[in-house]
């Protein structure tokens, strides 16, 4: 874990017990040690002893400092000085913005209450303390479907764990602002409990929103609010859009990985140089998540590296699975948040298939190495791989793209495809297969931008299997992992079990 | 500097600008008349750059400066430490002010524009303890929102000595200069043409009478409002004194199409020009009645509130002008309603009364 000082200079202040630390700290917790100091600065205490903060912050040579816990502003970020340092503030009061996030044990909560149905459109239990927030209960107190409870002070309601199992029954969660700003805690427990938060947009203390959401995280998917009115009429549409609350889900679970790899830069670790994708369509066995999660599970046997999951929209053809497919989504949404690491979800509205999946995230990865992986091809546990050995030979340019093969030898009727014998643990080969493999990206991006359209639906194999076999090996440089011995390093848990597997109508 | 609130008990904070434009004079007053212990000045150079600037105008020892606009909360908290009243000019800017006043017990003081009152529109915002009407424009209905107790007529002081050059100069005309010499200000170019100056360059070809029209803009105009009238001239840009632009005149055009505070005819009357203006509120309830023109309501417009806008006719307009050229009202009257109702000697203890 990363150096931490959680600053105090008045001897009768805590450094590290304030709810809004909580998210910071769960990040931080997943960073290694870095070339910076994490400093955090309880802000609104220590607002008059700015001079003996920055005689603190001079002991170390690089800092990254975090403003928290001050929503009146009463901290002059500004005025901190270090020669080296990175400021973040809550409620954009300077420096870069740092989001409030949830309140203590959220996560954990949340987590033993496990996934719920979304039996509830909407819930807000919470303070009636300014005239915004009485406005909005006066307009939810007629509508119906929800569960409204209006508490006389902060935390005074339900007790937190029935106050989170409200969330996590709802679709909607109105999320007014709070005394000064618009950030609240409820924000982020909306997110967490898959719900779909309604934010408020105005501060009770101005006349004009200054869109914070848009400056705290650039694009947003949930519906913000500046007149109260039109809170119900925002419920409703939620409650009519079945795939929202996953789509937002999808987001936020992003939004965490995009904070923490920030503050991974700003630290000066490493950039992972590897990414995960995994492309996941309808399957008989869905809502059941059991094929995925042994994938998963398999390929965190041999990498850390983020997954992203590119999680298609349904065609045409598997209409009546949609239900079971968003169900799907939903469970696999839970267990990205609450059990798997890095495992990110990138949600397609409509079918885009393997390829047009593909385009989209390869662009987006700047990572130089990608490991493909079907839903259902897990990689072998058992059996290692060396994948710095194989990430070199793809940067020296011995290969474009290592397969991991299907059965532990070359069978006989592929073996025309293979060009001489294994060298370096690696057979040169004419024969793409979808199989799980390992590419440089750049290789990869070029073949995305060369051979598929920019409307291409198809499954990637049934384009790139002949035009590797019709030209010669050094246009691809493909080859097989082929260490001494059994090279079995993927399995087929055949999750299509036996349906269709339209490949009619392809478009490349 | 002495304070001149009634009791030794009074500390009193302003927000200023020190900007050649209305609200950077009007500020300035109310810290001269108000003798204030703190003045948080708003340093607007990098937001109004086409103004004259006068950080000087205001004593470095009392004086907190801001280039943040509006104030930062912290900035907001050091300034009302140790106050016991705020004053400040059309709004708080920063509602966190009225907040952390109310939490510490001290008063805020809002000299506001009806059409600017963003209390008005946004019913969530903290409220000042009393607002101050400039005009009597609208105060009935401001009292209607706010309460009797929380709602004042009481207009920015002008002290006359600003003005005594200009006055001068203009009662020295009427006894020895022809043609008549009218002055019109266009202002800022805020909705509808604020200050009627399109109403006026059309009411100009029908005016018979010999005269001179000198349309002074701190602004550069559009091309709507160029004129080929031989007896008009424009004068655009920053004066050094704002009684300059009062000087050598006999009186003040201003068809202005609503209501609400206008500093210019306020200064025009203290520097002895009687003003033409339509026959609106609030021009009608201080104004002579022959200084009035008819004027008719032409649709609203959405500001703070929804703001009537009027228009006079330009034949009736002309026609007005044609009489003043022939005979033009008394400067004494303007003067007097200007002192009387403007002169900080005047309206000095209006003012020491709201911190009793």
């Amino acid at each position: 874990m990363c150096k931490i000082v959680n600053l105090t200079v008045k001897k009768e202040l805590e450094g590290n017990s304030y709810w809004d630390q909580t998210f910071l700290n769960e990040v931080l917790a997943d960073l290694p040690d870095g070339d910076r100091t994490v400093v955090i600065i309880p802000g609104a205490y220590q607002a008059d002893v700015i001079p003996e903060i920055n005689a603190r912050l001079a002991k170390y040579p690089k800092v990254c400092v975090f403003v928290t816990s001050d929503e009146e502003n009463k901290f002059q970020v500004g005025l901190l000085k270090h020669p080296d340092m990175k400021v973040y503030s809550q409620y954009g009061y300077g420096g870069y913005m740092w989001p409030l996030g949830y309140a203590i044990n959220t996560r954990q909560t949340l987590k033993e209450i496990g996934l719920l149905d979304k039996d509830l459109d909407w819930t807000f239990i919470g303070q009636n303390n300014h005239y915004r927030r009485e406005k909005l209960a006066l307009e939810l107190s007629t509508l119906k479907g929800g569960y409204l409870q209006t508490t006389g002070g902060f935390s005074q309601g339900l007790d937190r764990k029935e106050y989170l199992t409200f969330l996590a029954r709802a679709k909607a969660a109105p999320a007014p602002a709070g005394a000064v700003a618009v950030d609240s805690f409820r924000m982020y427990e909306a997110l967490e409990a898959g719900c779909v938060p309604i934010a408020d947009n105005l501060s009770p203390l101005k006349s004009a929103s200054d869109n914070y959401w848009n400056a705290l995280f650039g694009s947003i998917p949930f519906p913000t609010y500046v007149h109260h009115e039109l809170v119900p009429g925002l419920i409703k549409e939620v409650v009519q859009s079945p795939d929202l609350n996953n789509q937002v889900f999808a987001w936020w679970i992003n939004k965490k990985h995009q904070f923490k790899e920030q503050l991974r830069s700003d630290l000066g670790l490493p950039a992972t140089d590897m990414a995960v994708i995994i492309p996941v369509s309808p399957i008989p066995s869905h809502p059941d998540t059991s094929i995925i999660e042994e994938t998963i599970r398999t390929i965190r046997v041999h990498t850390d590296a983020p997954i992203f999951i590119t999680i298609d929209g349904v065609r045409e053809e598997q209409a009546h699975m949609t239900d079971a497919y968003r169900e799907f989504i939903r469970q696999l949404l839970w267990k990205c948040n609450f059990e798997f690491k890095d495992v990110l979800p990138v949600l397609f509205n409509k079918h885009s298939h393997q390829s047009g999946m593909m385009k989209v995230v390869v662009k987006q990865i700047t990572v130089p190495y990608l490991l493909y992986v079907e839903a259902d091809t897990p990689l072998t546990p058992d059996c290692p791989i060396d994948f710095p050995k194989l990430k070199k030979a793809i940067s020296d340019g011995e290969t474009n793209l290592v397969r991991f093969h299907f059965e532990a030898f070359v069978p006989e009727p592929h073996k025309h495809l293979m060009i001489g014998e294994p060298e370096n643990e690696l057979q040169k080969t004419t024969q793409w297969s979808q199989r799980p493999h390992l590419a440089s990206t750049n290789y990869y991006r070029n073949i995305m931008d060369t051979f598929f359209s920019e409307e291409s639906n198809t499954f990637i194999e049934d384009r790139m299997h002949g035009i590797c076999q019709s030209n010669p090996w050094e246009d691809h440089k493909i080859t097989i992992y082929h260490p001494e011995g059994n090279i079995k390093r993927s399995y087929h848990l055949d999750g299509r079990a036996g349906n269709e597997k339209f490949d009619t109508n392809l478009i490349y | 500097m002495k304070s001149s609130t009634p009791t030794s008990s009074i500390k009193l904070g302003i927000i200023c600008f020190a900007n050649s434009g209305g609200l950077g004079i009007q500020t300035r007053r109310l810290a001269e008349l108000l003798k204030p212990d703190k003045i948080l000045l708003i340093d607007s150079r990098g937001f109004s750059p086409n103004k004259q600037h006068h950080l000087e105008w205001y004593p470095p020892e009392k004086t907190q400066v801001t280039t943040s606009f509006p104030p930062r909360n912290y900035e907001i908290l050091q300034f009302i430490k140790g106050l016991t009243h705020v004053f400040t000019c059309e709004n708080p800017y920063n509602f966190y002010l009225v907040l952390a006043c109310q939490r510490l017990g001290i008063k805020v003081i809002c000299q506001t524009n009806y059409e600017f009152c963003e209390n008005l529109d946004s019913p969530h915002l903290p409220v000042p303890d009393l607002f101050l009407m400039p005009s009597h424009w609208m105060v009935d209905e401001m009292k209607a929102r706010f309460g009797e107790d929380r709602v004042l007529y009481l207009p920015p002081p002008i002290d006359p000595e600003e003005f005594e050059k200009a006055r001068e100069e203009n009662f020295w005309r009427e006894l020895y200069y022809q043609p008549v010499r009218f002055l019109h200000i266009v202002g800022t170019l805020a909705w509808q043409d604020r200050n009627g100056t399109l109403d006026l360059l059309a009411s100009l070809p029908f005016v018979k009478g010999n005269f001179k029209l000198v349309i002074k803009s701190q602004h550069e105009l559009p091309l709507e409002y160029a004129c080929s009238d031989p007896r008009v001239t424009f004068e655009i840009g920053n004066v050094e004194k704002n009684s300059d632009l009062y000087f050598n005149f006999d009186a003040l055009i201003l068809p202005r199409r609503y209501g609400g505070l206008s500093l210019s005819t306020n200064e025009a009357m203290i520097s002895a020009l009687p003003v033409l203006m339509p026959d609106i509120s609030p021009n009608n309830k201080w104004l002579p009645k022959e200084w009035l023109v008819p004027a008719t309501k032409k649709g609203e417009f959405r500001a703070r509130a929804m703001i009537e806008y009027f228009q006079v006719d330009p034949q009736v307009l002309a026609k007005k002008i044609d009489e003043w050229i022939d005979d033009l009202p008394s400067k004494y009257e303007a003067c007097h309603i200007g002192f009387s109702n403007f002169s900080s000697k005047t309206i000095k203890s209006d003012y020491e009364e709201i911190f009793i």
